[in-house]
């Protein structure tokens, strides 16, 4: 019918940006994709034919254990930001309005601010003849100074700290949506604060639960500025391997198999969330 | 103007959601400067009906004819009809003065002329002074207005308004009928009106159409529907009824003769229906009439169960010795006492109570 | 909560102070006074390094200009694809027609990977296809990287916003006499604008914060702010840096401030 055909004539509306998202999104992840297949030729160019060659190369035991620790201290990082997030997300949701909005404002402000410039922030506090070292001297809890940057504990405080804004924004989100008498009538009818937390807020709070999850281990696991600047050399990750791969060794290949492989560690994510009832909408707040 | 020539007809009009059947083949015919109501219960179509009228959604059989004309290919906006919708869908982002000019301006109107056209149209639906305000600054009843007003204001050839009282509590609700058949009278436009509400659809329409699963089950004046529903369906839907359910044992021209849990009751049979058919007689509860003493004529025996008041009202429930109960409502005052447990006898007007057909889907 | 009261209030201090903690160290060592090699040290005030900043003999000025740039750019280009992208494909969504729907729900995907997939592969898949498409890095190239990964943001919520709206106020336009274009950009745009503009804020706030994509597509003689830090910080400390760092501080912290006495006033 015509009238309608002009209405759905809109959906081309949509035209530019599915054109941009096919070929800015879809075909470039699709080409590193492609280009991990090929054999390597001289710097930064690809041989014509198809082997798997850098996927073999993938397990040699020094790259296992970057791309174990990588996944590994993303892991971390998500669990520990959960547990530091979700009491400050509660109290957040709880707090006299007032309170809230001073709250948000305190999370959202440093969260506007560059990373670069917060984890830079860390690492003037975190040398050897830093603030915090200094401090703990003046207390006299310390003789020598500590080695606290250029370790992996330092990457772990910096990954959290730049994380934290993402576990507790989308849990308050969905906070603020839930439904507490649900929980006031669990405790009324006899259940215990433990018991009520893990039979209905929990289930309640799941959703954008799952969305913290996400959108703090991939964000972490391809983290790459963060171990330069607070893990110097000592902390080489997923994302400084890919990096070095293609900047200094120029082996094309292996830095798109590296991607590809970060890649499909992401499809999986994104699939178990999509699973778990996760939906797109969750994701941004 | 001619009156015998229908401004709008719907010709075997058909509508599909997937499996579901929402309109199946309806046909109507419009006459200018009526008011028309579809009544039926929610999910009966009578929304979908408006709505492939408004050009909102496509038959998939049928033609909607408007002066003449199939307009089936035309889209909303190119047809001069309007709608007032259930939730009126003010424009929240404009104040009442740039809603209601929101058709003059799309149609490039100058601004003088809109001015003057949105003042008229304000003055007609008594809400003047609140030009600037937000649709979410105004009252129920001034939101209604306004969403009137913006229809109005473009003189539609039919108005289609679909339950837009519904929102509106019972005072203002009673208010505003008078106020529609008023505007209805001073424009003369032709209005088409969607309710399941029956007493609405009783006070407002020239015609009622009566619909059940997307089709049209009686067609007529209020009083035509009230006196003599067609079916089990609108004698139960209009008005409070009692059903006595029967076979007619003899039947006559216009009268007829049914038996009921033993009893033998005279009544009209105005749907002429057979000999030995189910049927069942419909006796409104407020011309079910009761006493302790039998009346001249025809009566039945029953025995009161239930007495209630209820203000200007009483309301009894009468047992009937084959086991059927009937509620009758009358009155109060100047009535002779009837508590429960009284013997009384029962009966209404042989002419007027109507026999309908039972029909084996009714027994769903 | 009453109970617990006095515990909660120390845990929301601790972190609160955690998540500032880095932020005041870099407004305080921006004074420092010390000229080590690495000024760890608080040895004293001045205003030295604002000053050294502005005479401008790094290239701050460049930089800052370039991430100006780009970011009006992308912000422009992402927000225009985001919102027409969000009402397309919501009227392709209502199509009875399933493949269409499916098509639109499969590019959708596509469309907001860059907001989940990590930045570090973005930036390589970018710099790989710009230099396969024979595109020479540079500002091009910043603001096709920057806008595809603001576009997701713009749609997710003009979406949400759309799918709130629904379609009733479309419906009443046209049914005023309003063509589909005349509904869309008298009724659908205007309501959808606040989300538009939050769309847009989020997008900004992206690009000018992004640093992994801008290093992998800049090249060589492009720079943006967060890659001039970056490049000053990596090995060591820089006191021009900390007085930088300062001043995007003030310019952040006072449109935040802003932006919330605007939004508090339209609440009341």
């Amino acid at each position: 019918m015509k009238n309608n055909r002009r209405v759905k004539s809109q959906a081309l509306l949509a035209l530019p940006m599915q054109l941009w998202a096919a070929v800015f999104v879809g075909i470039a992840l699709l080409y590193i994709v492609g280009l991990s297949l090929l054999g390597r030729g001289d710097a930064l160019t690809v041989t014509g034919e198809v082997t798997g060659e850098s996927y073999a190369r993938l397990f040699d035991p020094k790259y296992v254990k970057v791309l174990w620790l990588s996944v590994r201290l993303a892991g971390l990082t998500t669990l520990i930001s959960l547990l530091l997030g979700y009491p400050f997300a509660y109290f957040m949701a709880k707090a006299s309005p007032k309170a809230r909005l001073w709250l948000m404002l305190l999370i959202i402000a440093p969260f506007w601010t560059n990373a670069l410039i917060r984890i830079y922030g860390w690492k003037i506090l975190l040398y050897a003849n830093g603030p915090i070292n200094q401090f703990l001297q003046m207390l006299g809890l310390i003789k020598k100074p500590l080695k606290l940057l250029y370790t992996e504990g330092a990457v772990l405080l910096g990954m959290v700290y730049a994380m934290i804004p993402f576990v507790i924004l989308p849990i308050y989100t969905g906070m603020e949506r839930m439904d507490w008498t649900k929980v006031e009538a669990a405790r009324d009818l006899g259940a215990s604060p433990a018991k009520a937390f893990f039979t209905v807020t929990l289930p309640m709070a799941l959703p954008s639960l799952l969305a913290a999850c996400v959108l703090t281990f991939l964000p972490s696991v391809g983290l790459i500025f963060l171990s330069d600047i607070l893990g110097g050399a000592n902390t080489v990750l997923w994302g400084n391997l890919v990096h070095d791969e293609l900047l200094k060794s120029r082996d094309l290949p292996f830095a798109a198999a590296l991607s590809t492989v970060l890649l499909l560690l992401t499809a999986l994510v994104i699939f178990l969330y999509r699973k778990a009832g996760g939906s797109n909408e969750d994701m941004v707040f | 103007m001619d009156d015998k020539t229908p401004i709008l007809t719907l010709r075997g009009i058909q509508k599909r959601f997937g499996n579901v059947e929402a309109l199946g083949g309806i046909d109507l015919e419009v006459m200018p400067g009526e008011f028309l109501t579809l009544l039926g219960p929610s999910g009966c179509g009578k929304t979908t009906a408006l709505r492939v009228i408004a050009g909102l959604e496509n038959p998939d059989e049928g033609q909607v004819i408007l002066d003449g004309q199939v307009i089936n290919d035309l889209p909303p906006e190119k047809r001069p009809v309007n709608t007032v919708f259930q939730n009126l869908a003010l424009f929240p982002h404009m104040n009442v003065e740039k809603n209601v000019g929101y058709g003059l301006r799309i149609r490039g109107a100058e601004k003088k002329e809109i001015a003057t056209r949105v003042k008229e149209a304000l003055a007609l639906v008594k809400l003047e002074g609140v030009e600037k305000r937000m649709p979410d600054q105004l009252s129920g009843g001034q939101k209604q207005r306004v969403a009137l007003a913006r229809s109005l204001v473009l003189r539609p050839r039919v108005l289609l308004l679909d339950e837009p009282l519904s929102a509106l509590d019972m005072h203002l609700r009673r208010h505003m009928h008078k106020e529609l058949k008023r505007m209805q009278r001073e424009l003369g436009i032709t209005f088409l009106y969607i309710t399941h509400d029956q007493e609405e659809a009783l006070n407002l329409s020239d015609r009622i159409a009566l619909m059940e699963s997307g089709r049209f089950v009686q067609l007529g004046t209020p009083k035509e529907l009230y006196d003599a529903p067609q079916s089990r369906f609108a004698a139960t839907f209009i008005g409070q009824s009692n059903l006595i359910r029967g076979v007619v044992e003899s039947a006559d021209g216009e009268r007829a003769v049914l038996a009921a849990n033993g009893m033998k009751l005279p009544c009209a049979n105005k749907n002429g229906l057979k000999e030995g058919s189910e049927a069942a007689l419909c006796v409104r509860v407020e011309r079910l009439y009761y006493a302790l003493e039998a009346p001249d004529g025809f009566s039945v025996p029953g025995m009161v169960v239930e007495h209630e008041y209820a203000g200007g009202v009483q309301r009894a429930v009468i047992e009937l010795a084959g086991g059927q109960r009937l509620t009758a409502q009358r009155q109060a005052e100047n009535k002779q006492d009837c508590p429960v447990g009284s013997p009384v006898h029962a009966w209404w007007d042989t002419a007027s109570a109507a026999l309908v057909p039972w029909e084996a889907q009714d027994e769903k | 909560m009453k109970k617990n009261g006095i515990w909660a209030k120390i845990y929301l201090v601790f972190l609160l102070v955690l998540m500032y903690l880095p932020i005041v160290t870099v407004v305080l060592f921006s004074f420092n006074a010390s000229t080590a090699r690495t000024p760890t040290v608080f040895t004293g005030f001045t205003f030295r390094w604002y000053g050294e900043l502005f005479s401008d003999k790094r290239g701050f000025g460049d930089a800052l200009q370039n991430t100006l740039l780009v970011g009006l750019f992308s912000v422009c280009l992402s927000t225009l694809l985001g919102t027409l992208g969000a009402v397309g494909q919501v009227r392709a969504f209502a199509k009875k027609n399933g493949l269409a729907a499916r098509a639109s729900a499969f590019i959708e995907n596509i469309a907001i990977l860059p907001i989940m997939v990590p930045e570090i592969i973005l930036g390589v898949a970018f710099l790989l296809l710009f230099s396969a498409l024979g595109l020479p890095s540079g500002m091009l190239t910043l603001v096709l990287a920057h806008t595809t990964f603001c576009v997701p943001y713009v749609y997710l919520l003009v979406k949400s916003r759309l799918a709130t709206i629904g379609d009733e106020y479309v419906l009443a336009a046209r049914d005023l006499g309003a063509s589909p274009m005349r509904a869309l950009s008298t009724v659908t745009l205007p309501l959808v604008l606040p989300s538009v503009f939050s769309g847009a804020l989020l997008a900004l706030a992206m690009s000018l914060d992004d640093f992994v994509i801008s290093f992998f597509v800049a090249g060589a003689d492009t720079t943006t702010l967060p890659l001039k830090v970056y490049s000053s910080v990596r090995y060591g400390v820089s006191p021009q840096i900390n007085a930088l760092c300062t001043l995007m501080l003030v310019v952040v912290f006072v449109l935040v401030g802003l932006s919330q006495m605007v939004l508090h006033k339209k609440n009341k």
